[in-house]
């Protein structure tokens, strides 16, 4: 693929379907296109599976009429075609509820990003991604307890454009090599639960060392979980999240409450936190959407907006809300390009090591490598099951524990004291976080 | 379509499978007194899998032209034979099915794709109304539509060459009430494999705007669920995701190869003698199970499979080439999401038989327990661990319902679960219609049964 003709054919194709929409009877327009090629090999059962290859590419259209809007998305770029999908559209917006807030985005100037964009990645042969899989197989199963249900690798190459009516346009590109894990580990009659973990390369001479550290860790994890017994007593305290759990745990739950979408709707507890502390002093939350290895890196929103860098929570104080630009116009604030909340969240590091944080439990503590369980973000209460979990005791050998749960409240946690330990880790997706101590957590044993 | 793969296929070598798919995707949702979501979707392409010197080749393309599934076609050849050197265990053989020849147009696809976009969004913005009026305390009302219209057309090698149109409505409500951070959310929600006339029908939709408030103003005061390992009865819904998440997944045949704890207990007793559980794309029980399937991806009819029977474990489920493996019948359990994906083993309808028992004997067996209501997520693990949510729960005190709990969350064992089934009510659901089951793809499932009384751990607050 050459990815300059390609948006060159996309951008010509998004001038088009926007004209033809304003000569359909629309007031506005945004369309949306994207085109690539990704080929996938895997490995299932202990064996090589399957080799697959796809090409293709898609068009979703929103038509403005009367203050209303609709949206079709279709995996055609024939003319025809798109021209269906605009009066699909139209026919949409038509029934429903008039709405003077919605609005496209205005023009604007784009950081380059300068994505990596790797030639030899791009050109990778099948032969090449099933060398690549027989390597990260054979690193994860450095112990024949490992049993791997499902590895795959694959290798992506886009690009995508947006355009809208009031002359937005907005590119970028993305060639990678992803991979994933899951498997369990198996001595006799002992069977531990599923774990799984993947990451990604955008060059192609990073993926060998990248590949060999998540194998590495995989199958350390599962190996960690034979011989797990259940706890024999819970407790209520403290609990070592690693930085998937301080994502999906402290994180997620957080934004969920700064988004102007949720303030509007009146679903959010920190609409009037401004200035206010929402979480312990040594947390700091970021959004870095210019951090190329993460996943979530852009330079544009979805519906076409600048990003940048913002302090979310600073030392534990609420600096700002974020908001999409359908928010902004209802609440009569600036859009921040962040209609789903923070690009690629980013916590301040700590200063502990992993040692210092369990030491700082003052007491065995249980350290969870999933979380299987409900949510409630409005509510912040949350319960649920602690996957791959061992209890950590400065000195001690780390030991597996199974079946037990934990619960709490969300917003409890983030206010209650923390230790933030000092080493930030990325999965290639959309963090950058480190582990954290937390408190106010009920562990439940059998 | 069917003409068109059909001659494709003639005079190809090995297996090959053609798999024609149309998606077509409406969703509609107001909330707040606004209208957030008016969308369509259309997606169509061909799958294309070859199997060729033991090993499997896939390729797919948005170009449904003859001359582009032709070159699909070489496209899986040249996959599969990039693999030959890599496979270890050569597919040895896909075991013999029973094919579907059948053209099948369900009358409810022509019905709800003639009925109007403006009453499809007008009854989305009616019940949002409805509910938002329905009490003082809900500060936001939601009403979702949701209807997927799936064509499928597929062709194999050796006799497959079937065709089906079926439609996929799905209707949701959600309140929230109260302010700042003492808010609930509560919720209803309904999916079937029909018309508007079976999913309006269906006994989650009656009443649901009520429904959906009464709860929320039950949750308003509710506490958090008490923890520990408590005697609970299961709803429908909740057996229905006990079937799914805690056995269903560990019997698929795919799983138990790679280790599951269902692995080699095959006649084993892994549950009380009231325990029968089955999977089937076709079900005799109850009406509309949104995972209904005449046929699955691989052209195979859709028949039931009973995995446990009186407690004891008798079959897994399968595709064509783990059945061969284990010399079993596939019943029709290999399904894609898109034609872009490749058919992997999964569940259509998973089921609890009733028993003959009426919910109040359930309930007075019971000295200090739950019922536990609405079903939310749930994950289940290799070992047979499984965890699963549910939006409410009701304290049973001596055999009498009592005051409300707040979400809980429910663990356990799968087969120690089942071994504590004590009781079954006579009763049938449906009631999972609403969700979609996640592998990697996703697919549309049901799943259901009658009150289940058994132990499991109930996730609460120390």
């Amino acid at each position: 693929m050459n990815p300059s003709k390609e948006l060159d054919r996309l951008r010509g194709l998004n001038a088009w379907a926007i004209e033809r929409a304003m000569a359909m009877g629309a007031d506005g327009a945004f369309v949306s296109t994207q085109s690539g090629l990704s080929s996938k090999v895997s490995y299932e059962k202990n064996d090589f599976s399957l080799v697959s290859s796809h090409r293709g590419g898609g068009l979703s259209i929103t038509i403005h009429k009367d203050e209303r809007c609709g949206g079709v998305g279709i995996n055609s770029f024939e003319r025809d075609e798109v021209e269906g999908a605009i009066s699909r559209a139209l026919d949409l917006a038509r029934p429903t509820i008039p709405d003077p807030y919605i609005a496209l985005a205005p023009q604007a100037d784009y950081l380059n990003l300068e994505t990596p964009w790797d030639d030899e990645l791009v050109g990778m042969e099948p032969e090449q991604l099933l060398d690549l899989l027989s390597h990260l197989m054979k690193a994860t199963r450095v112990d024949d307890r490992v049993s791997l249900d499902h590895v795959a690798v694959d290798r992506s190459v886009g690009v995508r454009c947006i355009s809208n009516s009031e002359g937005m346009v907005a590119t970028d590109r993305h060639a990678q090599l992803n991979w994933s894990l899951m498997g369990m580990a198996i001595e006799g009659d002992d069977v531990t639960g599923f774990d799984y973990l993947g990451n990604r390369a955008r060059r192609l001479d990073d993926a060998n060392a990248k590949m060999e550290a998540s194998a590495r860790e995989l199958s350390s994890r599962l190996l960690g979980q034979l011989r797990a017994r259940p706890l024999e007593e819970g407790y209520r305290g403290k609990v070592l999240l690693p930085p998937s759990l301080v994502e999906e745990l402290l994180v997620d739950p957080l934004v969920y409450h700064l988004q102007g979408s949720q303030i509007m709707d009146g679903k959010s507890r920190m609409a009037d936190s401004l200035g206010e502390k929402v979480a312990h002093e040594s947390f700091t939350l970021k959004d870095t959407p210019h951090d190329t290895e993460l996943r979530g890196a852009t330079a544009f929103s979805g519906e076409g907006i600048p990003t940048e860098p913002m302090v979310l929570v600073e030392s534990g104080k609420l600096k700002t809300h974020v908001d999409s630009l359908y928010s902004s116009r209802r609440r009569g604030t600036r859009p921040t390009g962040n209609g789903g909340g923070p690009h690629a969240s980013c916590l301040a590091p700590g200063q502990f090591d992993r040692n210092e944080l369990i030491g700082r439990a003052g007491r065995p503590v249980l350290f969870p490598s999933r979380f299987s369980g409900n949510l409630d973000p409005v509510s912040g209460d949350f319960s649920g099951v602690a996957k791959g979990a061992t209890l950590e005791e400065v000195g001690v050998k780390p030991r597996p524990i199974k079946e037990v749960m934990i619960s709490g409240n969300i917003f409890e946690i983030l206010l209650a004291p923390m230790s933030v330990g000092r080493e930030l880790k990325t999965d290639g997706g959309y963090y950058r976080l480190p582990d954290i101590l937390v408190d106010e957590v009920s562990v439940i044993s059998h | 379509m069917l003409d068109v793969l059909t001659d494709l296929i003639q005079g190809q070598d090995g297996y090959v499978e053609l798999r024609y798919h149309e998606h077509r995707g409406n969703g509609f949702m107001a909330q707040k007194g606004r209208f957030d979501h008016s969308g369509s979707s259309i997606h169509r392409g061909v799958g294309i899998r070859v199997l060729e010197n033991g090993c499997w080749g896939f390729s797919s393309t948005s170009d449904v032209s003859p001359g582009a599934i032709a070159l699909g076609i070489e496209e899986a050849r040249a996959s599969a034979r990039s693999l030959v050197k890599y496979r270890m265990n050569k597919v040895e053989g896909l075991a013999e099915a029973n094919l579907s020849t059948i053209s099948l147009e369900d009358p409810a696809y022509s019905r709800l794709m003639e009925l109007s976009l403006e009453e499809k969004i007008g009854r989305v913005i009616e019940l949002e109304r409805a509910l938002e009026k329905e009490h003082s305390k809900i500060h936001t009302a939601l009403v979702s539509y949701s209807e997927i219209f799936e064509e499928k057309v597929i062709v194999t090698t050796d006799g497959a060459a079937c065709s089906r149109k079926l439609v996929r409505p799905e209707i949701r409500t959600m309140a929230y009430l109260g302010e700042g951070a003492d808010q609930v959310l509560a919720g209803r929600a309904v999916g079937v494999t029909g018309d508007w006339e079976a999913l309006f029908g269906h006994h989650e939709a009656q009443n649901m705007v009520e429904e959906t408030a009464r709860e929320g103003l039950n949750l308003l005061t509710a506490d958090h669920a008490p923890a520990g390992l408590k005697d609970v009865v299961l709803a429908p819904s909740l057996v229905g995701l006990l079937c799914h998440e805690a056995i269903g997944h560990t019997v698929e045949a795919d799983f138990v190869e790679a280790g599951s704890v269902a692995k080699g207990k095959l006649g084993v007793r892994v549950g009380s003698e009231l325990v029968s559980l089955h999977d089937g794309g076709q079900p005799a029980l109850g009406e509309h199970p949104a995972g209904y399937l005449p046929f699955d991806d691989e052209g195979v009819s859709c028949s039931s499979t009973t995995i446990i029977e009186d407690g004891v474990l008798t079959s897994y489920l399968h595709d064509r080439e783990s059945a061969y493996r284990h010399g079993q019948a596939p019943m029709g359990n290999a399904r894609a999401w898109s034609y872009n994906d490749e058919p992997l083993i999964r569940m259509t309808n998973t089921w609890l038989e009733p028993g003959d028992m009426e919910l109040e004997g359930l309930l007075e067996g019971v000295e200090d327990g739950l019922l536990v209501l609405g079903a939310g997520g749930g994950q289940a693990d290799a070992n047979g661990e499984f965890m699963f949510g549910s939006s409410c729960a009701r304290e049973i005190r001596s055999g009498k319902l009592g005051k409300w709990y707040r979400e809980a969350s429910l663990s356990g064992v799968a087969f120690d679960v089942l071994q504590s089934i004590d009781g079954l009510s006579k009763d049938f659901r449906w009631d999972l219609g609403s969700g979609y089951c996640g592998k990697g793809q996703s697919a549309k499932v049901d799943a259901g049964g009658p009150f289940a009384r058994c132990k499991m751990m109930v996730g609460g607050r120390l």
